[in-house]
Protein backbone atom coordinates (compact mmCIF):
# COMPACT_ATOMS: atom_id res chain seq x y z
CA UNK A 1 0.00 0.00 0.00
CA UNK A 2 1.46 3.74 -1.03
CA UNK A 3 0.77 7.05 1.35
CA UNK A 4 0.74 10.27 0.84
CA UNK A 5 1.25 12.97 3.13
CA UNK A 6 -2.23 14.48 4.66
CA UNK A 7 -2.06 18.50 3.62
CA UNK A 8 -2.75 19.79 6.44
CA UNK A 9 0.60 18.55 7.85
CA UNK A 10 3.45 20.49 6.56
CA UNK A 11 7.42 18.89 8.16
CA UNK A 12 10.91 20.40 8.95
CA UNK A 13 13.90 18.45 8.75
CA UNK A 14 15.74 19.32 12.03
CA UNK A 15 19.42 17.93 12.71
CA UNK A 16 18.68 14.98 14.85
CA UNK A 17 14.70 14.15 13.58
CA UNK A 18 11.85 15.19 11.52
CA UNK A 19 9.63 17.48 13.02
CA UNK A 20 5.29 17.15 11.65
CA UNK A 21 3.14 19.80 12.63
CA UNK A 22 -0.33 19.39 11.54
CA UNK A 23 -1.26 22.95 10.56
CA UNK A 24 -5.16 22.72 11.47
CA UNK A 25 -4.60 22.39 15.11
CA UNK A 26 -0.76 23.64 15.97
CA UNK A 27 -0.06 19.83 17.48
CA UNK A 28 3.45 18.60 16.81
CA UNK A 29 5.05 15.20 16.48
CA UNK A 30 8.89 14.61 16.41
CA UNK A 31 9.90 11.72 14.82
CA UNK A 32 13.06 10.55 15.69
CA UNK A 33 15.62 7.95 14.17
CA UNK A 34 15.12 5.73 12.79
CA UNK A 35 11.98 6.79 12.50
CA UNK A 36 12.41 9.80 10.49
CA UNK A 37 14.30 7.86 7.97
CA UNK A 38 11.20 5.42 7.23
CA UNK A 39 9.00 8.94 6.95
CA UNK A 40 10.99 9.67 4.33
CA UNK A 41 11.52 6.74 2.29
CA UNK A 42 7.86 6.35 2.48
CA UNK A 43 7.34 10.17 1.00
CA UNK A 44 10.10 9.04 -1.27
CA UNK A 45 7.61 6.04 -2.04
CA UNK A 46 9.93 3.72 -1.87
CA UNK A 47 8.54 -0.52 -2.76
CA UNK A 48 8.37 -1.07 0.59
CA UNK A 49 10.86 -4.40 0.32
CA UNK A 50 13.20 -2.05 -1.25
CA UNK A 51 12.41 0.00 1.89
CA UNK A 52 12.91 -2.86 4.45
CA UNK A 53 16.43 -3.33 2.75
CA UNK A 54 17.75 -0.16 2.86
CA UNK A 55 16.50 0.66 6.35
CA UNK A 56 18.00 -2.80 7.59
CA UNK A 57 21.10 -1.00 6.43
CA UNK A 58 20.78 2.77 7.87
CA UNK A 59 19.48 1.16 11.35
CA UNK A 60 22.06 -2.27 11.20
CA UNK A 61 18.98 -4.86 12.21
CA UNK A 62 17.35 -7.57 10.52
CA UNK A 63 14.82 -7.52 7.92
CA UNK A 64 12.40 -8.61 10.10
CA UNK A 65 13.01 -6.43 12.63
CA UNK A 66 12.96 -3.80 9.65
CA UNK A 67 9.51 -4.74 8.72
CA UNK A 68 8.09 -4.77 12.23
CA UNK A 69 9.80 -1.44 12.70
CA UNK A 70 7.96 -0.02 9.28
CA UNK A 71 4.85 -1.68 9.91
CA UNK A 72 4.99 0.00 13.47
CA UNK A 73 5.83 3.35 11.89
CA UNK A 74 3.27 3.28 9.26
CA UNK A 75 0.49 2.69 12.05
CA UNK A 76 1.38 5.38 14.25
CA UNK A 77 1.25 7.38 11.44
CA UNK A 78 -2.03 6.63 10.02
CA UNK A 79 -3.60 7.10 13.60
CA UNK A 80 -2.20 10.62 13.92
CA UNK A 81 -3.59 11.91 10.36
CA UNK A 82 -0.09 12.35 9.00
CA UNK A 83 -0.10 9.74 6.56
CA UNK A 84 -3.12 8.80 4.32
CA UNK A 85 -3.61 5.71 2.62
CA UNK A 86 -3.57 6.75 -1.41
CA UNK A 87 -6.48 4.80 -1.84
CA UNK A 88 -8.60 7.11 0.04
CA UNK A 89 -7.46 10.37 -2.18
CA UNK A 90 -10.74 10.99 -3.96
CA UNK B 1 58.74 20.36 11.59
CA UNK B 2 59.86 19.37 8.06
CA UNK B 3 60.62 22.64 7.06
CA UNK B 4 63.81 24.04 8.15
CA UNK B 5 66.74 26.42 6.86
CA UNK B 6 66.95 24.20 3.88
CA UNK B 7 63.81 25.08 2.86
CA UNK B 8 63.19 27.79 1.25
CA UNK B 9 60.32 30.54 2.71
CA UNK B 10 61.25 33.78 2.21
CA UNK B 11 60.46 34.69 -1.75
CA UNK B 12 61.05 37.71 -3.40
CA UNK B 13 58.99 38.78 -6.49
CA UNK B 14 59.35 40.90 -9.37
CA UNK B 15 56.66 43.03 -9.58
CA UNK B 16 57.14 46.06 -12.08
CA UNK B 17 60.13 47.97 -10.76
CA UNK B 18 59.34 46.98 -7.37
CA UNK B 19 60.48 43.62 -4.87
CA UNK B 20 57.32 41.85 -2.97
CA UNK B 21 58.92 39.91 -0.26
CA UNK B 22 56.83 37.04 0.83
CA UNK B 23 57.30 34.99 3.86
CA UNK B 24 54.54 32.84 4.60
CA UNK B 25 55.48 31.16 7.53
CA UNK B 26 56.15 34.51 8.69
CA UNK B 27 53.00 36.03 7.78
CA UNK B 28 55.04 39.04 6.01
CA UNK B 29 54.59 40.57 2.77
CA UNK B 30 56.60 44.23 1.85
CA UNK B 31 57.32 45.88 -1.05
CA UNK B 32 60.66 46.93 -1.61
CA UNK B 33 63.26 48.53 -4.20
CA UNK B 34 66.48 46.49 -4.97
CA UNK B 35 68.75 47.77 -2.82
CA UNK B 36 66.38 47.12 0.55
CA UNK B 37 66.15 43.42 -0.48
CA UNK B 38 70.00 43.31 -1.32
CA UNK B 39 70.70 44.17 2.46
CA UNK B 40 67.92 42.47 3.44
CA UNK B 41 69.44 39.35 2.35
CA UNK B 42 73.23 40.30 3.47
CA UNK B 43 71.36 41.08 6.63
CA UNK B 44 69.61 37.02 6.73
CA UNK B 45 72.69 35.74 5.51
CA UNK B 46 75.46 37.51 8.53
CA UNK B 47 72.77 37.51 11.40
CA UNK B 48 74.05 41.00 12.21
CA UNK B 49 71.65 43.95 10.56
CA UNK B 50 74.14 46.67 10.56
CA UNK B 51 73.19 50.01 9.05
CA UNK B 52 69.86 49.08 8.65
CA UNK B 53 66.98 51.45 8.40
CA UNK B 54 64.73 51.20 11.13
CA UNK B 55 61.61 50.02 8.92
CA UNK B 56 63.99 47.27 7.12
CA UNK B 57 65.37 46.54 11.27
CA UNK B 58 62.10 45.46 11.86
CA UNK B 59 61.36 43.40 8.85
CA UNK B 60 64.45 41.83 9.40
CA UNK B 61 63.38 40.79 13.28
CA UNK B 62 59.92 39.73 11.74
CA UNK B 63 61.98 37.19 9.72
CA UNK B 64 64.47 36.42 12.43
CA UNK B 65 61.80 35.15 14.42
CA UNK B 66 60.43 31.44 14.96
CA UNK B 67 58.00 31.41 11.91
CA UNK B 68 54.50 31.89 13.22
CA UNK B 69 53.03 29.18 11.05
CA UNK B 70 53.62 25.47 10.81
CA UNK B 71 51.92 23.94 7.79
CA UNK B 72 53.15 20.70 8.60
CA UNK B 73 50.43 18.23 9.77
CA UNK B 74 51.56 15.98 12.76
CA UNK B 75 50.11 13.45 14.93
CA UNK B 76 47.29 11.02 15.00
CA UNK B 77 44.93 10.29 12.11
CA UNK B 78 42.46 13.22 11.84
CA UNK B 79 40.31 13.85 9.12
CA UNK B 80 38.76 16.85 7.72
CA UNK B 81 35.77 14.55 6.11
CA UNK B 82 34.51 11.34 4.96
CA UNK B 83 34.18 11.27 1.18
CA UNK B 84 31.84 8.82 -0.58
CA UNK B 85 31.69 8.10 -4.15
CA UNK B 86 28.40 6.02 -4.64
CA UNK B 87 29.54 4.82 -8.03
CA UNK B 88 31.21 6.61 -11.53
CA UNK B 89 28.31 6.51 -13.06
CA UNK B 90 26.77 9.65 -14.45
CA UNK B 91 23.98 10.97 -16.40
CA UNK B 92 25.79 13.32 -18.32
CA UNK B 93 28.46 13.78 -21.01
CA UNK B 94 30.67 15.94 -20.36
CA UNK B 95 34.00 16.50 -22.76
CA UNK B 96 36.44 16.85 -19.86
CA UNK B 97 35.40 14.68 -17.28
CA UNK B 98 37.78 14.13 -14.52
CA UNK B 99 36.25 11.79 -12.34
CA UNK B 100 36.00 8.61 -14.56
CA UNK B 101 32.38 8.73 -15.83
CA UNK B 102 33.47 7.01 -19.52
CA UNK B 103 36.23 5.15 -18.44
CA UNK B 104 35.63 3.24 -15.29
CA UNK B 105 33.48 0.50 -14.41
CA UNK B 106 29.50 0.38 -12.95
CA UNK B 107 30.23 -0.85 -10.42
CA UNK B 108 28.12 0.61 -7.01
CA UNK B 109 28.92 0.80 -3.84
CA UNK B 110 27.93 -2.04 -1.33
CA UNK B 111 25.76 -0.30 1.14
CA UNK B 112 27.43 -2.22 4.49
CA UNK B 113 30.80 -0.37 3.07
CA UNK B 114 28.94 2.80 3.33
CA UNK B 115 27.55 2.23 7.09
CA UNK B 116 30.92 0.93 8.03
CA UNK B 117 32.63 3.90 7.12
CA UNK B 118 30.44 5.99 8.48
CA UNK B 119 30.88 4.53 11.66
CA UNK B 120 34.29 4.28 11.48
CA UNK B 121 34.41 8.36 10.80
CA UNK B 122 31.88 9.02 13.50
CA UNK B 123 34.03 6.90 16.60
CA UNK B 124 36.82 9.09 15.51
CA UNK B 125 34.93 12.28 15.43
CA UNK B 126 33.79 11.62 18.34
CA UNK B 127 37.08 10.84 19.63
CA UNK B 128 38.57 14.11 18.49
CA UNK B 129 35.61 15.95 20.41
CA UNK B 130 34.96 17.46 17.31
CA UNK B 131 31.26 18.56 17.00
CA UNK B 132 30.50 18.18 13.25
CA UNK B 133 30.79 15.10 11.03
CA UNK B 134 31.59 16.02 7.89
CA UNK B 135 30.51 13.46 4.89
CA UNK B 136 30.94 14.50 1.06
CA UNK B 137 29.74 13.17 -1.28
CA UNK B 138 31.67 12.64 -5.06
CA UNK B 139 30.88 10.36 -8.43
CA UNK B 140 30.73 10.15 -11.41
CA UNK B 141 27.24 12.35 -10.07
CA UNK B 142 26.49 11.04 -6.77
CA UNK B 143 22.22 12.02 -7.17
CA UNK B 144 22.22 9.12 -10.24
CA UNK B 145 22.58 6.19 -7.03
CA UNK B 146 19.93 8.14 -4.40
CA UNK B 147 19.08 4.92 -2.95
CA UNK B 148 23.20 4.59 -1.75
CA UNK B 149 22.63 8.81 -1.05
CA UNK B 150 19.59 7.93 1.41
CA UNK B 151 21.03 5.04 3.02
CA UNK B 152 24.28 7.20 3.60
CA UNK B 153 22.45 10.57 4.54
CA UNK B 154 19.89 8.59 6.88
CA UNK B 155 22.61 6.51 8.92
CA UNK B 156 24.77 9.32 9.11
CA UNK B 157 21.86 11.21 10.81
CA UNK B 158 21.19 7.84 12.95
CA UNK B 159 24.55 7.79 14.22
CA UNK B 160 25.05 11.66 14.82
CA UNK B 161 21.49 11.31 17.17
CA UNK B 162 22.93 8.86 19.27
CA UNK B 163 26.12 10.11 19.81
CA UNK B 164 25.87 13.76 19.52
CA UNK B 165 27.31 14.86 16.36
CA UNK B 166 25.93 17.27 14.15
CA UNK B 167 26.00 15.81 10.58
CA UNK B 168 27.20 18.08 8.06
CA UNK B 169 26.56 17.30 4.04
CA UNK B 170 28.18 18.06 1.40
CA UNK B 171 27.69 16.92 -2.41
CA UNK B 172 29.92 17.70 -5.38
CA UNK B 173 27.28 17.61 -8.56
CA UNK B 174 26.48 18.06 -11.96
CA UNK B 175 23.17 19.70 -11.16
CA UNK B 176 21.57 17.48 -12.97
CA UNK B 177 18.70 16.50 -10.90
CA UNK B 178 15.01 15.83 -10.68
CA UNK B 179 12.55 18.06 -8.70
CA UNK B 180 12.05 15.62 -5.90
CA UNK B 181 15.83 15.33 -5.63
CA UNK B 182 16.19 19.15 -5.42
CA UNK B 183 13.54 19.13 -2.10
CA UNK B 184 15.86 16.39 -0.74
CA UNK B 185 18.97 18.07 -0.93
CA UNK B 186 17.41 21.66 0.45
CA UNK B 187 15.91 19.28 3.36
CA UNK B 188 18.90 17.58 4.01
CA UNK B 189 22.42 18.86 2.92
CA UNK B 190 24.17 21.94 4.44
CA UNK B 191 26.50 22.49 1.00
CA UNK B 192 26.31 21.97 -2.69
CA UNK B 193 28.95 22.44 -5.36
CA UNK B 194 27.36 22.27 -8.96
CA UNK B 195 29.62 22.12 -11.87
CA UNK B 196 28.52 25.02 -14.40
CA UNK B 197 30.86 26.46 -16.90
CA UNK B 198 28.44 30.04 -17.37
CA UNK B 199 26.58 30.86 -20.32
CA UNK B 200 24.73 28.42 -22.02
CA UNK B 201 27.32 28.81 -25.34
CA UNK B 202 29.85 27.37 -22.95
CA UNK B 203 27.79 25.34 -20.56
CA UNK B 204 26.33 23.23 -22.96
CA UNK B 205 29.63 22.82 -25.27
CA UNK B 206 31.48 21.52 -22.19
CA UNK B 207 28.50 19.53 -20.12
CA UNK B 208 26.23 18.23 -22.15
CA UNK B 209 22.85 15.86 -20.91
CA UNK B 210 24.28 14.02 -24.36
CA UNK B 211 25.11 14.34 -27.60
CA UNK B 212 21.60 15.57 -28.67
CA UNK B 213 21.26 17.88 -25.81
CA UNK B 214 22.37 20.41 -23.60
CA UNK B 215 21.68 20.70 -19.99
CA UNK B 216 21.98 24.22 -19.23
CA UNK B 217 18.08 25.20 -18.45
CA UNK B 218 18.09 22.13 -15.83
CA UNK B 219 20.91 23.19 -13.81
CA UNK B 220 20.19 26.97 -14.32
CA UNK B 221 16.27 26.01 -13.13
CA UNK B 222 18.28 23.89 -9.92
CA UNK B 223 20.73 26.56 -8.89
CA UNK B 224 17.80 29.19 -8.77
CA UNK B 225 15.54 27.05 -6.31
CA UNK B 226 18.71 25.98 -4.22
CA UNK B 227 19.81 29.68 -4.31
CA UNK B 228 16.07 30.30 -2.02
CA UNK B 229 17.36 27.37 0.50
CA UNK B 230 19.35 27.19 3.19
CA UNK B 231 22.16 25.60 1.54
CA UNK B 232 25.53 26.96 1.31
CA UNK B 233 25.55 26.99 -2.76
CA UNK B 234 28.49 27.29 -4.46
CA UNK B 235 29.91 26.68 -8.30
CA UNK B 236 32.57 25.16 -9.94
CA UNK B 237 33.07 26.70 -13.21
CA UNK B 238 35.32 25.47 -15.80
CA UNK B 239 37.27 27.76 -17.93
CA UNK B 240 38.42 27.45 -21.66
CA UNK B 241 39.49 28.94 -24.12
CA UNK B 242 36.92 30.27 -25.49
CA UNK B 243 35.18 31.56 -22.63
CA UNK B 244 38.28 32.99 -20.78
CA UNK B 245 37.45 36.58 -21.85
CA UNK B 246 34.06 36.49 -20.46
CA UNK B 247 34.94 35.53 -16.95
CA UNK B 248 34.18 38.87 -16.24
CA UNK B 249 30.45 38.84 -17.52
CA UNK B 250 30.41 35.34 -16.21
CA UNK B 251 30.90 35.88 -12.89
CA UNK B 252 28.32 38.90 -13.09
CA UNK B 253 25.73 37.04 -14.27
CA UNK B 254 26.21 34.37 -11.39
CA UNK B 255 25.86 37.14 -8.63
CA UNK B 256 22.64 38.51 -10.55
CA UNK B 257 20.73 34.62 -11.43
CA UNK B 258 22.28 32.86 -8.41
CA UNK B 259 22.23 33.25 -4.37
CA UNK B 260 26.08 32.02 -4.39
CA UNK B 261 28.25 31.63 -1.34
CA UNK B 262 31.16 30.80 -3.33
CA UNK B 263 32.49 30.75 -7.15
CA UNK B 264 35.43 28.62 -8.16
CA UNK B 265 37.00 29.21 -11.50
CA UNK B 266 39.33 26.69 -12.61
CA UNK B 267 41.18 26.05 -15.78
CA UNK B 268 40.41 22.80 -17.83
CA UNK B 269 42.31 19.83 -17.44
CA UNK B 270 43.20 18.79 -21.48
CA UNK B 271 42.22 14.89 -22.01
CA UNK B 272 41.87 13.15 -24.72
CA UNK B 273 38.12 13.61 -24.84
CA UNK B 274 38.54 17.50 -25.25
CA UNK B 275 41.04 17.56 -27.66
CA UNK B 276 38.05 15.39 -29.46
CA UNK B 277 35.31 17.41 -28.95
CA UNK B 278 38.22 20.52 -29.72
CA UNK B 279 38.43 22.49 -26.44
CA UNK B 280 41.22 23.97 -25.30
CA UNK B 281 42.56 25.12 -21.87
CA UNK B 282 42.78 29.15 -21.50
CA UNK B 283 46.09 31.17 -21.83
CA UNK B 284 47.24 31.24 -18.57
CA UNK B 285 48.18 34.84 -18.75
CA UNK B 286 44.71 36.00 -19.34
CA UNK B 287 43.23 33.21 -17.55
CA UNK B 288 44.98 34.92 -14.36
CA UNK B 289 44.11 38.56 -16.08
CA UNK B 290 40.29 37.78 -15.97
CA UNK B 291 40.81 35.51 -12.60
CA UNK B 292 41.79 38.50 -10.69
CA UNK B 293 39.17 40.98 -12.08
CA UNK B 294 36.50 38.43 -12.17
CA UNK B 295 37.28 38.22 -7.88
CA UNK B 296 36.43 41.83 -7.36
CA UNK B 297 33.45 41.28 -9.00
CA UNK B 298 32.14 38.39 -7.06
CA UNK B 299 33.64 39.77 -3.98
CA UNK B 300 32.04 43.05 -4.37
CA UNK B 301 28.39 41.18 -4.55
CA UNK B 302 29.34 39.37 -1.31
CA UNK B 303 30.40 36.13 -3.12
CA UNK B 304 33.67 34.43 -1.94
CA UNK B 305 36.54 33.63 -4.41
CA UNK B 306 37.14 29.70 -3.82
CA UNK B 307 40.62 28.46 -5.00
CA UNK B 308 42.14 25.69 -3.14
CA UNK B 309 46.00 26.89 -4.60
CA UNK B 310 45.71 30.03 -3.07
CA UNK B 311 45.82 30.11 0.79
CA UNK B 312 46.93 33.48 2.14
CA UNK B 313 45.60 32.85 5.80
CA UNK B 314 46.69 29.92 6.09
CA UNK B 315 50.11 28.58 4.87
CA UNK B 316 49.66 23.99 3.66
CA UNK B 317 51.57 21.59 2.23
CA UNK B 318 48.86 20.56 -0.26
CA UNK B 319 45.62 22.03 -2.23
CA UNK B 320 43.55 19.30 -2.47
CA UNK B 321 42.35 16.17 0.38
CA UNK B 322 45.56 14.24 -0.41
CA UNK B 323 47.54 15.23 2.59
CA UNK B 324 45.04 16.59 4.75
CA UNK B 325 44.30 12.76 5.89
CA UNK B 326 41.08 12.65 4.00
CA UNK B 327 39.14 9.35 4.06
CA UNK B 328 37.41 8.87 0.46
CA UNK B 329 35.76 5.94 0.25
CA UNK B 330 35.60 4.32 -3.19
CA UNK B 331 33.20 2.00 -4.78
CA UNK B 332 34.79 -0.85 -4.82
CA UNK B 333 35.93 -0.28 -0.63
CA UNK B 334 39.20 1.09 -1.29
CA UNK B 335 39.87 3.77 0.86
CA UNK B 336 42.17 7.10 -0.31
CA UNK B 337 42.68 10.14 0.00
CA UNK B 338 42.27 10.99 -3.69
CA UNK B 339 38.60 10.79 -5.34
CA UNK B 340 40.28 10.41 -9.49
CA UNK B 341 40.23 6.68 -10.53
CA UNK B 342 42.84 4.53 -8.80
CA UNK B 343 44.61 4.20 -12.84
CA UNK B 344 45.28 7.33 -12.76
CA UNK B 345 47.38 7.09 -10.26
CA UNK B 346 48.98 3.74 -11.65
CA UNK B 347 50.12 5.99 -14.63
CA UNK B 348 51.88 8.05 -12.81
CA UNK B 349 53.14 5.24 -10.31
CA UNK B 350 51.23 6.38 -7.18
CA UNK B 351 49.86 4.44 -4.79
CA UNK B 352 46.85 6.63 -3.12
CA UNK B 353 45.30 4.51 -1.32
CA UNK B 354 45.50 4.48 2.33
CA UNK B 355 42.79 1.92 3.77
CA UNK B 356 39.90 -0.74 2.56
CA UNK B 357 36.48 -1.28 3.79
CA UNK B 358 35.21 -4.89 3.57
CA UNK B 359 31.55 -5.53 3.28
CA UNK B 360 32.01 -7.28 6.48
CA UNK B 361 32.27 -4.20 8.10
CA UNK B 362 36.20 -4.77 8.72
CA UNK B 363 38.26 -1.53 8.18
CA UNK B 364 41.44 -1.31 7.63
CA UNK B 365 43.79 1.88 7.26
CA UNK B 366 47.47 2.47 7.19
CA UNK B 367 48.37 4.95 8.79
CA UNK B 368 52.09 5.22 7.88
CA UNK B 369 51.24 5.99 4.17
CA UNK B 370 48.68 8.82 5.61
CA UNK B 371 51.92 9.91 7.05
CA UNK B 372 53.87 9.92 4.06
CA UNK B 373 51.05 11.71 1.68
CA UNK B 374 51.16 14.46 4.37
CA UNK B 375 54.70 14.91 3.17
CA UNK B 376 54.49 15.01 -0.60
CA UNK B 377 55.35 18.71 -1.46
CA UNK B 378 58.16 17.96 0.27
CA UNK B 379 59.33 15.64 -2.96
CA UNK B 380 58.41 18.00 -5.58
CA UNK B 381 61.52 19.77 -7.36
CA UNK B 382 59.22 21.61 -9.31
CA UNK B 383 57.97 23.40 -6.27
CA UNK B 384 61.07 23.68 -4.48
CA UNK B 385 61.94 27.09 -4.81
CA UNK B 386 58.59 28.32 -5.66
CA UNK B 387 56.51 31.00 -3.40
CA UNK B 388 53.40 28.80 -4.00
CA UNK B 389 54.74 25.99 -2.27
CA UNK B 390 52.83 26.76 1.21
CA UNK B 391 49.66 27.26 -0.92
CA UNK B 392 49.29 25.67 -4.32
CA UNK B 393 52.03 23.19 -3.26
CA UNK B 394 51.89 21.43 -6.44
CA UNK B 395 48.36 21.78 -7.34
CA UNK B 396 47.24 17.77 -8.32
CA UNK B 397 49.49 15.17 -7.39
CA UNK B 398 48.43 13.12 -9.50
CA UNK B 399 47.77 15.29 -12.59
CA UNK B 400 50.54 18.15 -11.84
CA UNK B 401 53.36 17.14 -9.85
CA UNK B 402 53.52 13.61 -9.83
CA UNK B 403 56.95 11.86 -9.52
CA UNK B 404 58.87 12.22 -12.49
CA UNK B 405 56.88 15.09 -13.93
CA UNK B 406 59.05 18.06 -15.55
CA UNK B 407 60.32 20.73 -13.61
CA UNK B 408 59.51 23.78 -15.37
CA UNK B 409 56.34 25.59 -14.48
CA UNK B 410 53.00 24.57 -16.26
CA UNK B 411 50.56 26.57 -17.19
CA UNK B 412 48.40 26.03 -13.95
CA UNK B 413 51.89 27.33 -12.29
CA UNK B 414 51.59 30.44 -14.31
CA UNK B 415 48.45 31.34 -13.73
CA UNK B 416 48.41 30.58 -10.36
CA UNK B 417 52.37 32.22 -9.63
CA UNK B 418 50.42 35.81 -11.12
CA UNK B 419 46.78 35.57 -9.20
CA UNK B 420 48.70 34.64 -6.10
CA UNK B 421 50.84 37.64 -5.91
CA UNK B 422 48.11 40.18 -7.38
CA UNK B 423 46.02 38.54 -4.05
CA UNK B 424 49.03 39.57 -2.30
CA UNK B 425 49.23 43.21 -3.76
CA UNK B 426 45.46 43.50 -2.68
CA UNK B 427 45.94 42.23 0.39
CA UNK B 428 48.61 45.20 1.13
CA UNK B 429 46.41 47.35 -0.36
CA UNK B 430 47.74 48.28 -4.02
CA UNK B 431 44.97 47.41 -6.46
CA UNK B 432 46.35 50.01 -8.83
CA UNK B 433 49.66 48.30 -8.54
CA UNK B 434 48.17 45.02 -9.24
CA UNK B 435 46.39 46.34 -11.89
CA UNK B 436 49.02 48.29 -13.83
CA UNK B 437 50.67 44.57 -13.26
CA UNK B 438 48.42 42.63 -14.92
CA UNK B 439 48.37 45.53 -18.25
CA UNK B 440 51.94 44.57 -18.44
CA UNK B 441 52.96 41.44 -20.12
CA UNK B 442 56.77 41.36 -20.03
CA UNK B 443 56.13 42.07 -15.81
CA UNK B 444 53.73 39.13 -15.86
CA UNK B 445 56.19 37.24 -17.60
CA UNK B 446 59.29 38.24 -15.31
CA UNK B 447 57.30 37.00 -12.12
CA UNK B 448 55.80 33.96 -13.46
CA UNK B 449 58.77 32.88 -14.97
CA UNK B 450 61.18 33.30 -12.44
CA UNK B 451 63.30 30.12 -11.90
CA UNK B 452 63.57 30.87 -8.52
CA UNK B 453 61.76 32.55 -5.58
CA UNK B 454 64.16 31.81 -3.24
CA UNK B 455 65.63 35.36 -1.14
CA UNK B 456 68.59 34.26 -1.38
CA UNK B 457 69.07 33.26 -4.83
CA UNK B 458 68.24 36.68 -5.51
CA UNK B 459 71.21 38.75 -7.33
CA UNK B 460 69.62 41.73 -8.71
CA UNK B 461 68.60 42.77 -11.58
Amino acid sequence: MTYYLNPDFSYAVDIQDIKLIDNSNGKLITLNYPEAAIFDLLIKQYPHKMMIRMLSKIGLMTDSHAENLIRDTIDFLVQNNVLMPEQSRG
Amino acid sequence: MQNNNSTPSIFILPVLDKFLLYAPLHELSALLNEAAVLQVKQALAKSNPDSLTPELADLLSVLQAPPVQNPDRTGELDSQFLGIIPSRRCNMSCVYCDFGANLSPEEVIDPDIVVSAIDYFAALTEQKKKQFFMIQFFGGEPFVEQEIIDIAVHHTRLVGSKIGLIPHLEALTNGYFSERQRIFIKEYFDRIVISFDGFKKYHDKTRPKNSRQGSFEKVVDNLKYLSTCNVELSIRCCITSESVDEMEAIAQWFCEEFNLDKVNFETLTPNHETEQAKIYPPDPYLFAQHCVRSWRILRENHVEPAYAPISLDKAQTTSCPVGRDVLIVHPDGTIASCYLLKQDWDKKQLDLAVGKVYQNGRMEIDFEKIKQLRNLVYSKPRCESCFCRFGCAGNCHVNSTYPGSPQTYTDFCIHTRIITACRLLEEMGQQQMADEFLDDANALKNLALQKSDNLFDFKGQ
